[in-house]
């Protein structure tokens, strides 16, 4: 009876005497070990890969015309107007972000009905990682954000802060609100950097606005 | 009789290490997650040199400072708070010049006082590739040198420039090599709960195991 087993199983009887075919559990475990190691080893390659940050892949999800129409009602004139910051202005706004602000000007987009401002747009750019990130903020005629929207996205890594659930986050925000990460906007593990430079450049959006329009 | 000794004596010593075992995973895991254990801890602190009742702090999330001599804080409002900070310095020449550093983040700094705060680019992304930032020090000139775990850099510029000769981050330190291996970040980030996964599986085979030898034991 024995002589007719088969000789792969012979580890798993006891009393049989070892055999040079190869063993069904060692072979499993062997196996089970290689693709672990794999594993570990495909991973630590896609972090070196990631250090010298080569995968520069741009993805549109939104031109200038379409989120424009995206966040102002159908029934709203679009109006741009480049405001080019006073130096009393910039020190004012510099003093509520408690950071130094790069830009000369902002380009804001009001929505206007029977010539009566409805809402505020605003087109921006933040650095994510090393790249940065451009997206549309839509602001109430009372300062509170409506709609937030990602248009293009230029990393490898972090583009889940476009998912609505993290979006969503912003609405009804006001300049008022100190949006801080981990307390008041959830955190998206792996995406850090990109939460951090979309919260940063929603709060300088707003309290710009703010400063600039709503306060007046 | 050799066979029941050395049972006897593997059940002992296999009961008696399971405990510790048990402990050494249990704190592996967690340290292998210290953001979600420690909180908000203090990391780092300051004196103003010309006002010693200023006091600045640096906690994992965020930068704080007293008027009083620390009796009440209050966070410093910025646009990007401070994550890790673990070292304040003033300028020797100018108080009101304060430099923060995170520990895998870039220098931050004001020069009103802490009102208004901006970055200093560094020549690496701290983050990205595994260099820890451990120290700043500012030179009366505003020099800016900065020691990492991967050696350090020098700036005469505010840091437009900056001089690398006593920097490589090619090297890996072999402690941290050691250590990136023992928590799985070597492999990258995800590994860490690959090895939470094994922690966990060997928990449930000691656990198995004395109850296992427990019936064993009964029906003996």
């Amino acid at each position: 009876m024995k002589s007719k087993q088969d000789p792969s199983l012979d580890c798993l009887h006891e009393k049989t005497a070892p055999s040079k075919a190869p063993c069904l559990e060692r072979r499993l475990i062997i196996n089970i070990g290689l693709l672990f190691l794999f594993g570990a080893l495909n991973l630590r390659a896609e972090s070196l890969k990631d250090q010298d940050y080569p995968d520069f892949v741009e993805q549109v999800y939104l031109t200038e015309q379409t989120a424009l129409k995206s966040v102002f009602s159908q029934d709203q004139e679009i109006v741009k107007e480049i405001h080019a910051f006073k130096t009393s202005e910039k020190n004012r706004i510099e003093a509520r972000l408690g950071w130094i602000l790069q830009e000369p000007d902002i380009t804001v987009y009001k929505g206007l009905e029977n010539g009566n401002i409805k809402g505020y747009a605003v087109i921006t750019e933040e650095i994510g990682k090393f790249k940065p990130i451009t997206f549309i903020v839509k602001v109430s005629d009372k300062g509170q954000i409506e709609r937030v929207e990602v248009m293009i996205y230029r990393e490898p890594v972090g583009a889940e802060v476009r998912r609505q659930r993290f979006l969503r986050q912003f609405r009804k925000k006001s300049a008022k609100d100190s949006l801080r990460i981990n307390r008041d906007i959830l955190n998206i593990t792996g995406a850090t950097m990109s939460v951090q430079a979309m919260t940063a450049g929603i709060k300088k959006v707003l309290i710009i606005l703010d400063e600039l329009y709503i306060k007046k | 009789m050799n066979k029941i000794w050395w049972k006897k004596i593997h059940n002992i010593f296999g009961v008696s290490s399971a405990l510790f075992l048990i402990m050494l995973l249990v704190t592996g895991v967690l340290l292998n997650h210290p953001k979600k254990i420690q909180g908000n801890i203090l990391e780092t602190i300051a004196l103003d040199p010309k006002k010693s009742e200023r006091i600045y702090c640096g906690k994992k999330e965020g930068l704080y400072f007293s008027e009083n001599a620390g009796e009440n804080w209050n966070e410093v409002s910025m646009l990007y708070p401070p994550q890790e900070v673990v070292d304040i310095v003033f300028s020797p020449q100018d108080s009101k010049k304060i430099y923060v550093l995170e520990k895998w983040g870039k220098i931050i700094f004001s020069l009103d006082g802490g009102k208004i705060w901006d970055r200093i680019e560094l020549p690496f992304d701290a983050q990205s590739e595994g260099i820890e930032l451990k120290k700043l020090s500012i030179g009366r000139k505003g020099e800016i040198a900065l020691l990492t775990s991967h050696g350090w850099i020098l700036s005469k510029d505010q840091g437009k420039k900056w001089n690398q000769t006593y920097f490589d981050k090619t090297k890996t330190p072999l402690m941290r090599l050691i250590l990136t291996l023992h928590n799985g970040y070597f492999f990258g980030p995800a590994f860490v709960w690959v090895y939470d996964f094994s922690a966990v599986a060997l928990l449930i085979l000691i656990i198995s195991g004395l109850i296992l030898w427990n019936i064993s034991r009964k029906v003996g």
